[in-house]
């Protein structure tokens, strides 16, 4: 290869990297500027600002996210548990349900809530007869975040399950250990990194949920629903101020789950 | 002692274990020595119950264990890559059989340390098990196995995963434990050497079958299967016909070669049944020479081969090769030189053909005459 051939793919391996960067600066650094740009010309007037308005939906992220993030672990660990260590029909399907909600669109799971937890619903009608709504309350958040986060855990659980090498658990048969005493000595442990990564993303999943929430919160506000009402509604300042919020969150749950994987 | 009687295992179509039978007696060590797939470390698992066997029972000091699951079998398994539990630590991993079986906190503490103590492991115990070399990893493997008090001591490949010089080191210590210990044991393993310091008997296995069972020198003098031979490393397997034969003797043209051999037939009754016999030699037995003697033949070294502390020799004697061990101080010849090659007579032993047969089919025609009846 002549100097001068190698020196044009040079150039041109350079400019094709620059252009990369160019691009992600226009697509996403840009608007986390143009927030910075607009909470300083919006300057945030403490005075006028209801509190009840940026604390209210905080508060219900912060705990809807959490409610809907322990009933993924609980369900998750099972599910994860019997997807990589157990033999049934129908386990293929199972899978394919487990993460069809990552691939479903957001607006079609809350439909899909919608016609099962509503007032007459498949299993709406029932409760509703025994006097229990779940249809726009923050149950029915709960309900649309887990929807939409589980895939997260359960994903995580089982790579970390499936990484177990095999002959741990067969040293434990031959020690005798049953098939609960397996799982609580030496799968539990050695699923600890997943468990952990798997709880961040999805609590991180379900803070940001939007589309399924949309369709079932009624009047509630989650922050990216408020978010949603606020720039409608023309109130810069507080929708300026609850993506900050919501921002920062994200970017610390990143954070911490680098953490864990690089100690893992 | 164990008794494994006609196991049967396949795996879709393939047979990977056909009709395995042996048996170890009690504090015997049993090695299962074959190339790697030939179905050892699955006759392991379907000891330890860890895969169930398609036919043929499991018998363990008289009981019959085929259906138990592996935790009710009372089966030590040392794994090869030793599976010791990351998350806990070395006297955790010792302990987990005896936590296990829920016996007191004491109890547990006296029989690890006792088991660390044989092992010469105790200033191991709060190591974690990434902080171990491969050796002491080993160690631990083996303490963990035994702490429970196993009625047999499974090894698979233990000493595979280890550098060659550690290894070398390791085995005699490991028979040495092992002896003391006084343990039953069946030992999987692909490597000779470790065979036949390690083993009581020695089980050769191929493509799912045992070609033979018996004492290390069974094994390395008197292969019985083409197999086998190659296997303990006899290069130089010869066939012949047999022309005349004596009370002790007989004379024996081999195929290609223009010299007949005198060999000693009295230990193999063999002779008597067969006109062609395939007839080993091991190349440590076979004397380079410069004068023509009893039993000899004119070759060529064609080359000359280190192989460590000894020199491979290759002659041709007229259209067939013939591989000889010996020393650097003893060869006095280089390559391309013309030599006679002598046999002692006694230095022949035949194959008798026959695979290690399980006790329900046939009793096999013995290879050797016991002495006797010599």
């Amino acid at each position: 290869m002549s100097y001068m051939h190698y020196k044009q793919q040079y150039l041109g391996f350079r400019f094709s990297i620059g252009f990369s960067i160019l691009i992600f600066i226009l697509l996403i650094i840009s608007p986390f500027l143009a927030l910075l740009l607009n909470i300083l010309s919006n300057p945030i007037d403490f005075e006028t600002l209801s509190p009840k308005s940026v604390i209210d939906p905080l508060i219900l992220s912060v705990l809807t996210s959490l409610a809907s993030t322990i009933i993924s672990i609980l369900v998750g660990i099972p599910l994860a548990y019997i997807l990589t260590y157990k033999n049934f029909p129908m386990k293929d399907t199972l899978d394919t349900m487990v993460n069809l909600p990552l691939v479903v669109p957001p607006s079609v799971a809350g439909y899909l809530l919608l016609i099962t937890f509503g007032k007459y619903g498949l299993l709406g009608y029932p409760l509703y007869i025994l006097g229990i709504t779940i249809m726009f309350t923050t149950f029915a958040i709960v309900i649309a975040q887990t929807f939409v986060a589980l895939p997260f855990m359960v994903r995580s659980i089982r790579s970390a399950m499936e990484d177990i090498q095999s002959s741990l658990i067969d040293a434990a048969k031959t020690l005798g250990a049953s098939e609960f005493e397996i799982f609580r000595e030496v799968v539990l442990p050695l699923s600890k990194t997943g468990i952990l990564s798997g709880t961040i993303m999805t609590y991180a999943r379900a803070m940001g949920e939007f589309g399924a929430t949309m369709m079932v919160c009624g009047l509630l506000e989650t922050l990216p629903i408020a978010i949603y009402n606020n720039a409608l509604s023309g109130d810069r300042e507080v929708a300026n101020l609850l993506s900050l919020v919501l921002i920062i969150i994200s970017f610390a749950t990143l954070t911490i789950f680098k953490r864990i994987a690089v100690r893992s | 002692m164990i008794e494994l009687v006609n196991i049967t295992k396949k795996f879709e179509d393939r047979a990977v274990l056909n009709d395995v039978s042996l048996s170890v007696g009690d504090k015997e060590i049993m090695v299962l020595l074959g190339p790697s797939g030939c179905g050892k470390t699955t006759l392991l698992k379907i000891i330890a119950g860890l895969m169930k066997q398609d036919n043929g029972d499991i018998v363990l000091n008289n009981r019959v264990i085929n259906d138990l699951p592996p935790q009710k079998r009372s089966v030590g398994f040392v794994f090869q890559d030793y599976a010791l539990f990351p998350h806990k630590n070395v006297f955790e991993n010792i302990a987990f059989g005896l936590k296990i079986r829920k016996l007191p906190e004491k109890e547990i503490k006296n029989r690890v340390y006792e088991t660390m103590n044989t092992l010469e492991i105790e200033h191991l115990k709060d190591k974690k098990i990434s902080q171990l070399s491969g050796g002491q990893k080993q160690r631990v493997a083996l303490a963990r196995a035994l702490v429970i008090d196993p009625e047999i001591l499974l090894l698979d490949e233990p000493l595979s995963a280890l550098d060659p010089v550690l290894r070398e080191k390791l085995r005699e210590e490991l028979k040495n434990i092992l002896k003391n210990i006084g343990v039953t044991g069946i030992y999987v393993t692909h490597d000779l050497a470790e065979a036949m310091i390690l083993g009581d008997h020695i089980a050769i296995m191929n493509e799912g079958e045992i070609q033979q069972i018996g004492t290390p020198d069974e094994i390395f003098y008197h292969p019985r299967t083409e197999f086998a031979a190659r296997f303990v490393g006899v290069k130089n397997i010869l066939k012949g016909h047999v022309i005349e034969l004596n009370n002790e003797e007989a004379i024996i043209e081999i195929t290609n070669v223009s010299t007949p051999f005198r060999v000693r037939t009295i230990k193999y009754p063999i002779f008597e049944r067969k006109k062609v016999v395939h007839l080993c030699v091991h190349p440590e037995e076979i004397n380079l020479g410069s004068e023509k003697e009893e039993n000899s033949i004119k070759g060529k070294i064609t080359d000359i081969i280190p192989n460590g502390p000894v020199l491979k020799v290759i002659i041709d004697i007229g259209g067939l090769e013939l591989y000889a061990i010996t020393t650097r101080r003893l060869l006095k010849y280089s390559v391309n030189d013309e030599i006679w090659v002598s046999f002692n007579r006694d230095a022949f032993h035949p194959l008798c053909g026959k695979k290690h047969r399980s006790p329900a089919q046939e009793v096999p025609k013995s290879c050797i005459r016991s002495k006797s009846s010599a």
